[in-house]
C-alpha cells in the first residue's frame, strides 16, 4: 500500500451519503491522511483561504453547478498541482489533472481507480487530448491542410515548400497515425481539436 | 491447419471456427444439423458441396485460397454466393454495427458526445460508399455476367453486348476496393488509438469486434470477386467475342 502521509483529501458532495461513502472507502486505501468535507465546489473556492493546502479532491457531480466547466478551471487555477477525481454518469471535462469515474462502477473497478488516482504514476483514465502531441509542429500545420480537403500543390504553395516535403510530411504522418484516408484525417484532426468541424471543404 | 473435407461433422465445422456461423447462413443452412456431415447437410440443402468447402476453407484458413479450384465453378454459383454476401453485409452486418454506434453514442459522457459523433458519421460515410459500391454490382456487374452466360449457352451475342465487352470490360471495374479498406483501417484506428475513453467499455468492444470480422469477410468477398470471378469473367468475354468473330 502507498504511503499517503498527511495527504489532505477534500470530499465534496451535497449528499451525506457519497461523503460518508467516499471517507470509508479512503478509509480501506490508507488511514494516513486528514479530510474536509464540503457541499460544493463554489464553497471551496469561496473559502479557499481558510482551507489548508490539499493535494486531492474527489467530487459528486451534484457538487457541481451547470457551469462546471469555469468552476473546474478556477479550482484548478487556485491550486494547479491538485488532483480532481469527478464521480459522474455525464460530466466530463479535458483537463490533464481530473480523473473521471462512472458512478456505476463496481466496488473492485472503483478500488483500482481510487488506488491509480492517488499514486504519482500515469492515470489511465485520462482524456487523450491532454497528451503530449504524436506530431510534430510541421506535421500538424499540414494535417490541419489535408483535412480541409486542400492538394498537395495548394498545401505546398500556402506553407511555402516544396511538392515533395508535403508528400513526404503526409507519409510520416499516415505513418505515425496509422489513418491514410483523408476522412480519416479529418476526424483526427478534429478529434485532436486542430481544426473545426466547420473549417471542412465539402 | 485443419482443412475442412466433406466427412467432417457439420458441428465441428463451427466448433472448429466460429467465424464460419454467419458464412454457413449464407448458403440457408440453419442449426440443427446433429450429427450430420458436411456432405449429408449440403445434399439436403441442394448446396454444389465442392463450393461450399472452399469457401469454408478459404475462410477458415487464409493461406489457402483456391483461385484456380473456384473458378471451375459456375458463374451462377459464385454470383449466387456473392449475392447472399451483399444481402448479409447489408441487411444485419452493417445494421449490427450501426446500432452499437448508437448506442455508444446514447451512453457517453457529455464532452465525448461530439467525438462519437465523429466516428458515427464517419462509418455512416463509409457504409454509404459500401452500399454503393455493393449496388453498382448487384444492378449492372453481375446482370451483365448472366448475360455474358446465357450468350455463351445460345452460342450467340447481341450487338449490345458485344458493344459493352468492347467499352466497359469487367477490367474496368476492378475499382475502389482498396480505399473502402483503408477507411476501415482508419476508422479501427480511430477507434484504438485516438478516441477519448468512453463509459461503456463492452458498447466500445464489440463494435471494434464487428468491425474486424465485417473486414475478414469484405476481405475474403474481394478476395473472390478480384482472384476468381474477374479472371473467369474475362475469358467469358473473350469466349463471346469469339463466336461474334
Amino acid at each position: 500500500m502507498s504511503d499517503y502521509s498527511k495527504e489532505h483529501i477534500i470530499i465534496i458532495s451535497k449528499q451525506f451519503l457519497f461523503r460518508f461513502g467516499a471517507r470509508s472507502l479512503l478509509g480501506i486505501l490508507s488511514s494516513d491522511y486528514t479530510i474536509t468535507e464540503a457541499q460544493s465546489i463554489n464553497k471551496i473556492i469561496d473559502q479557499f483561504d481558510q482551507i489548508p493546502y490539499f493535494n486531492y479532491i474527489v467530487a459528486s457531480e451534484d457538487a457541481f453547478s451547470e457551469n462546471y466547466k469555469n468552476e473546474i478551471d478556477k479550482l484548478l487555477s487556485l491550486h494547479p498541482y491538485c488532483k480532481l477525481m469527478i464521480v459522474s454518469s455525464k460530466i466530463c471535462y479535458s483537463t490533464p489533472s481530473i480523473s473521471l469515474v462512472d458512478s456505476s462502477d463496481n466496488q473492485k473497478t472503483l478500488l483500482n481507480k481510487l488506488e491509480t488516482f492517488f499514486s504519482s504514476e500515469e492515470d489511465q483514465t485520462k482524456i487523450s487530448g491532454s497528451e503530449p502531441s504524436i506530431l510534430s509542429e510541421r506535421e500538424i500545420d499540414i494535417l490541419k491542410t489535408v483535412a480541409m480537403g486542400l492538394s498537395n500543390k495548394e498545401i505546398a504553395d500556402q506553407l511555402f515548400i516544396s511538392v515533395n516535403t508535403v508528400i513526404t510530411h503526409r507519409k510520416n504522418i499516415t505513418e505515425k497515425l496509422g489513418i491514410k484516408t483523408i476522412a480519416g484525417l479529418t476526424v483526427f484532426a478534429i478529434l485532436n481539436n486542430y481544426i473545426k468541424p466547420e473549417d471542412v471543404k465539402v | 491447419m485443419l482443412t475442412f473435407s466433406a466427412n467432417t461433422k457439420m458441428a465441428d465445422v463451427i466448433h472448429g471456427n466460429y467465424i464460419l456461423i454467419p458464412v454457413i447462413r449464407r448458403f440457408g443452412i440453419k442449426f440443427g444439423f446433429g450429427n450430420k456431415s458436411v456432405s449429408d447437410v449440403c445434399n439436403q440443402y441442394n448446396i454444389n458441396e465442392e463450393f461450399f468447402l472452399e469457401i469454408i476453407n478459404s475462410f477458415h484458413n487464409k493461406d489457402y485460397f483456391p483461385d484456380q479450384k473456384l473458378q471451375k465453378f459456375s458463374s451462377k454459383l459464385i454470383i449466387d454466393y456473392l449475392s447472399q454476401t451483399h444481402k448479409y453485409f447489408r441487411e444485419i452486418k452493417i445494421p449490427e454495427i450501426q446500432n452499437n454506434i448508437n448506442l455508444l453514442e446514447a451512453g457517453v459522457l457529455e464532452q465525448n458526445v461530439k467525438n462519437i459523433k465523429l466516428i458515427n458519421n464517419f462509418f455512416k460515410e463509409y457504409t454509404k460508399e459500401l452500399f454503393i459500391h455493393l449496388e453498382h454490382e448487384d444492378k449492372e456487374i453481375f446482370p451483365y455476367i448472366v448475360k455474358l452466360r446465357n450468350a455463351i449457352k445460345k452460342k450467340q451475342a447481341s450487338p449490345e453486348l458485344i458493344e459493352s465487352i468492347r467499352i466497359k470490360p469487367i477490367e474496368k471495374y476492378q475499382d475502389h476496393h482498396d480505399n473502402m479498406e483503408e477507411k476501415l483501417t482508419d476508422l479501427k484506428n480511430l477507434i484504438i488509438r485516438f478516441l477519448p475513453p468512453v463509459i461503456c467499455q463492452e458498447c466500445c468492444e464489440k463494435v471494434l469486434i464487428e468491425l474486424y470480422r465485417l473486414e475478414d469477410d469484405l476481405n475474403n468477398h474481394s478476395m473472390i470477386e478480384d482472384k476468381v470471378l474477374v479472371p473467369k469473367v474475362k475469358l467469358m468475354e473473350k469466349e463471346v467475342l469469339n463466336y461474334h468473330e
